[in-house]
């Protein structure tokens, strides 16, 4: 039969294909890597950043070093997994600090006291103060587990052509009795992005609206609003989560609930931001202000690249004219004077598997790459490094003018969790972004949301031996 | 007819292949993951070198903790409405499909993209298209006239979204299979009905679905076991979001596990997603009448 | 008048195909144009339907990183399960059909729990094993590992399709001489060609999209499509228009594979062989 032969000839044909292919999987067994340094990084500008500096240390040591690209969604897992295997893979991995409490505990991580006390091995010029302040985040009852490397914090943006426009501050003037001017307090703030909400078809800066406009942004994804909220939970009333003294859960008292309460009305009673930012994280609340639909924007400074290109924040600019500018978050003024700050705050750090095939090659490599040198290049090529000498480093200040600001904002650095280091801290964190997002969709009050908030971390503690 | 030996394991000798392939690798793996459940496995205990036995311990806290019974609540809603849609969906089209049209080579290729699609990208592609400012969605509707939709931020909508992603995503598969079935069925059954003089749905009823039922139950058991286990679209998609409004129990348990390494505590809650598919499946098999086993 | 009606009749049917061909193209369709806008297009509104095309979103994706191994990865990968898979599960499928064998039931039964357990229960154990073994970052981890997921499918769906041609047939030409893989070759899989072309194919989507296990056991050489596709969503952003670019380039040569093997979904494999 015609059709029964052809038909044959298919079948032996994908037999033969895929016999064939399986051929190929031995193709790919992992070779041996390029050079004895494996290095973990997720995808994104850091990537091309890494890869840069780590070429440029290649070429000065000799040294080979292998970057491994992770996908942002999943770097925890494969990092994590990794580091748990008896074979490792990874030299360095590139983690967030609240990772290091719950590695520290599991012991998956290697120290660097030794690296550091032995004169064999450190470097002449390093010195663990110009890593200070961050350094400590990367440690852990007096172990030093991580060298920091990307301190990215948030700003407060503000268009300048909406401040400066005569018919508004003159509107504004009469409105609140007081001239219009950058918030520096969370009242002024909350004013100014009450003034600036506007309908479509109402007038703003002389022209009228097409779509409707905001006050500000607002973060409010799960996995994105646990790096808003510090900014309102400490700097509002100074709440916190845990007691530093007795592990005592606190994120649910008067302090706390307040500063929830503020963000929360920005978008439920205010009506300050748009209705869908519960789903907004860094790139809507960045397409939001670039595109020129808020008047003000809480937003990583990683976002002043962005919006320094006309091509791609098409709405900060005119006739080549910048139309934003940012400076420190605003505080809450009691009695006159700022009584509480906080700056929403990330910090990122390089470290060393317990399992790592060469501990003492990526000691020296993340050494370089935190040190004045390699920091002032991760500078230079868009990153955000926290060493002291690469950021007040003249060169590194006139490419990166917003380094000014950031040093004004270090004081107030804060992120979830802050004051206190548990093996716990990854699990507060995606709980605080878990509470603030049914706050803000609206099915739970502030308080409500931060009870529920405070029975979970204590039962995580409880789970961790920290509370009886 | 003399038994011989191979005749006798001729059966088992067919089987083989394919279990080994099956259950070499997963053999290790499932056991390990039982006996996980039974365990207190977090980095305090992994760090302090002994992961407890704790008996049903996690399944204990599970019961207790009222986002678990939510999870299972939103599975089953997930699942339910996806496959009913999908089905009868699936199955009209099939039936459309189901005889000489013109181009039909590419009509069926382009039904089946849908299904094509990795779900990263659907889930990212829905996620600017439901977008409450910019996307597509809300400009058809505001064409009509019709409010925008918070599609993703409301929860009372979010689930109804990823429902319809499902099922634009997944009705492609059943038409593939049924589709194949429809072909795979002989003609004599329905030369004779004509003959006979049978309505349409007549024939539909008493020759193509018996017929065609076998394929229906591989359907509705396959499309269940890929519904209770969806993962990768809803994650991306909503994250289980917002608040726990999508969040079904694999991502309830991916969360426990890959987020916060509570490992025993999230295998036991993969272990209760096997159970609940298992039932279900076993439903699906009692329901249809054992003529399938027998 | 019945002329007029039949092509009535017709008209609404390629009517109803044409929406729904509509509504389910629409998507797709909307990913490609996104393909070929600048970023900064992408979300704008109203969306601009003529628009100039630009190729730079596909340049940029092939140029910028080691993207012709991750498409080969994908492909060897899926090509290999799928053979093999859908060898193993005709076998496996035509004995659980046409033979009555203690421990029938608890075979099919076992081989439905592999499917059901949820890909993260095994991930972690899974990848401790083949790190033992040397083969994580390997293209084989891949291939063994859809096992658990397609080989199930293919054995319950050619058990279906099995199930629906008589045995008649391959009795009859057992009859004259034929071998019982004779006549399974001959007769029984020519008749059930539209199930192997649709396991094929599910079987070639599954190993092609799938994301969890080739992100955890792939790191730079063996890496696949989906994970190189999630690389795009950064810590600053997603990038919508590389996503798009490779996401619709994805599509290509699984649409190919599809169109090149529905013709095996054609009826008419009627049962004219044998003459009752």
């Amino acid at each position: 039969m015609k059709k029964d032969e052809s038909f044959s000839k298919v079948m032996v044909l994908a037999g033969l294909i895929s016999v064939l292919t399986l051929g190929f999987t031995f193709g790919a067994v992992a070779q041996e890597k390029i050079g004895p340094i494996t290095v973990s990084m997720w995808s994104g500008p850091e990537y091309d950043n890494l890869v840069n500096c780590a070429r440029y240390y290649e070429q000065k040591t000799g040294r080979k070093i292998f970057i491994e690209e992770i996908a942002r969604e999943a770097l925890r897992e494969k990092t994590t997994t990794v580091l748990m295997a008896k074979k490792g893979r990874y030299d360095v991995s590139y983690v967030d600090k609240a990772w290091i409490g719950g590695y520290a505990k599991a012991r998956l991580l290697q120290p660097l006291n030794d690296f550091i006390e032995d004169p064999d091995v450190a470097a002449s010029w390093f010195s663990v103060d110009n890593l200070k302040p961050p350094i400590d985040d990367l440690a852990m009852d007096g172990k030093m587990y991580g060298f920091p490397s990307e301190g990215d914090c948030q700003f407060l943006f503000w268009r300048t052509d909406l401040f400066n426009h005569p018919e508004e501050k003159a509107a504004f003037k009469a409105k609140y009795g007081y001239e219009l001017k950058v918030p520096e307090t969370w009242k002024v703030y909350l004013d100014v992005a009450r003034f600036f909400t506007r309908k479509k078809g109402e007038r703003l800066a002389g022209k009228i609206l097409k779509d409707d406009f905001y006050g500000t942004t607002l973060a409010g994804k799960r996995t994105e609003a646990c790096w808003e909220i510090a900014t309102f939970l400490y700097g509002y009333e100074g709440g916190k989560i845990l007691d530093p003294e007795t592990f005592e859960v606190v994120v649910n008292k008067p302090e706390a609930v307040a500063g929830f309460t503020f963000y929360t009305d920005l978008l439920r009673k205010w009506h300050v931001v748009s209705p869908d930012v519960p789903t907004w994280g860094y790139p809507e609340v960045s397409a939001a202000f670039g595109g020129g639909h808020t008047a003000m924007a809480m937003q990583w400074m990683a976002a002043v690249a962005e919006f320094n290109d006309p091509a791609r924040s098409a709405g900060l600019w005119k006739d080549g004219k910048r139309l934003f500018e940012y400076t420190v978050a605003p505080g809450r003024e009691i009695e006159g004077k700022i009584k509480y700050r906080a700056v929403q705050a990330s910090q990122w750090g390089y470290i060393i598997p317990a399992n790592a095939p060469n501990p003492l090659g990526a000691y020296k490599f993340i050494e370089w790459l935190t040190g004045p040198e390699g920091a002032k290049m991760w500078a230079l090529n868009g990153g955000i490094p926290c060493n002291k000498l690469a950021l007040t480093d003249p060169e590194v200040l006139e490419k990166q003018p917003m380094f000014k600001v950031l040093a004004e904002s270090y004081p107030y650095r804060r992120t979830i969790p802050h004051y206190v280091k548990t093996s716990i801290d990854y699990e507060v964190q995606d709980t605080v972004g878990l509470a603030c997002n049914q706050m803000v969709i609206g099915v739970k009050t502030p308080q409500e949301a931060a009870n529920e908030l405070a029975k979970t971390i204590e039962e995580a503690l409880r789970r961790e031996g920290y509370l009886k | 007819m003399k038994r011989s030996l191979l005749h006798i394991s001729y059966p088992y000798l067919l089987l083989i292949p394919a279990f080994i392939l099956i259950f070499s690798v997963l053999c290790y793996p499932l056991m390990a993951s039982l006996v996980l459940s039974f365990h207190k496995w977090t980095f305090s205990t992994y760090g302090e070198g002994r992961v407890p036995f704790i008996g049903l311990g996690n399944f204990i806290e599970m019961s207790a903790d009222p986002y678990f019974w939510r999870s299972i609540v939103n599975t089953l809603i997930f699942s339910g409405s996806s496959l009913v849609m999908e089905f009868f969906l699936g199955l009209g089209v099939a039936l459309l499909l189901n005889r000489k049209l013109v181009g039909t080579g590419m009509i069926r290729t382009l039904v089946i993209l849908p299904f094509v699609l990795s779900n990263a990208v659907i889930g990212l592609n829905w996620r600017l298209m439901y977008n409450y400012d910019y996307g597509i969605i809300n400009y058809f509707l505001s064409i009509f006239a019709i409010k925008p939709i918070l599609w993703l931020s409301d929860p009372t909508k979010a689930m109804l979204s990823v429902i319809i992603v499902d099922v634009w995503n997944c009705t492609s598969f059943v038409v593939l299979l049924l589709l194949s079935g429809l072909q795979a069925i002989p003609q004599t059954p329905y030369e004779a009905a004509k003959i006979d003089g049978a309505t349409g749905w007549q024939v539909f009823r008493f020759i193509t679905l018996p017929l065609l039922r076998p394929v229906i139950l591989v359907v509705l058991i396959w499309r269940t076991m890929d519904l209770f286990r969806c993962f990768d679209m809803i994650y991306i998609l909503t994250g289980g979001g917002p608040g726990h409004a999508t969040e079904v129990l694999s991502i309830y348990s991916y969360y426990k596990g890959f987020r916060y390494f509570n490992l025993g505590y999230a295998a036991a809650a993969a272990w209760v997603l096997v159970a609940l598919i298992m039932i279900v499946c076993l439903g699906y098999l009692k329901l249809v009448r054992s003529e399938i086993i027998d | 008048m019945k002329k007029i009606e039949k092509h009535i009749h017709n008209f609404l049917i390629y009517l109803a195909i044409i929406i729904f061909l509509i509504m389910s193209m629409f998507p797709i369709y909307w990913l490609f144009t996104l393909s070929l806008k600048l970023p900064h297009e992408a979300f704008s509104l109203p969306p601009t339907w003529i628009f100039k095309p630009t190729l730079e979103n596909y340049a940029s994706t092939f140029l910028y990183g080691p993207f012709s191994r991750y498409l080969i990865n994908s492909i060897v990968v899926a090509l290999s399960n799928t053979g093999l898979s859908v060898m193993a599960g005709s076998l496996a499928a035509y004995s659980l059909a046409r033979f009555n064998f203690r421990g029938k039931k608890l075979s099919l039964l076992a081989v439905l729990i592999a499917p059901t357990i949820p890909p993260i229960a095994i991930a972690i154990p899974l990848y401790m094993i083949y790190n033992d073994y040397g083969l994580i970052d390997t293209r084989f981890s891949l291939i063994i590992t859809y096992f658990i997921f397609n080989l199930p499918f293919v054995v319950w769906i050619m058990y279906g399709f099995f199930q629906e041609i008589p045995e008649s047939l391959e009795e009859s030409a057992m009859l004259d001489g034929c071998s019982r893989l004779g006549a399974m070759w001959r007769i029984a899989l020519p008749l059930v060609a539209p199930g192997l072309a649709a396991a094929s194919i599910i079987c070639i989507i599954y190993s092609w999209n799938e994301f969890l296990y080739a992100m955890i056991f792939t790191g730079t050489y063996a890496k696949t499509m989906p994970v190189a596709i999630t690389g795009f969503i950064t810590s600053r952003g997603v990038y919508w228009s590389k996503v798009a670019a490779c996401g619709s380039l994805v599509i290509l040569p699984v649409f190919l594979f599809i169109l090149f093997v529905q013709k095996h979904l054609i009826k008419g494999l009627s049962l004219g062989a044998v003459k009752e």
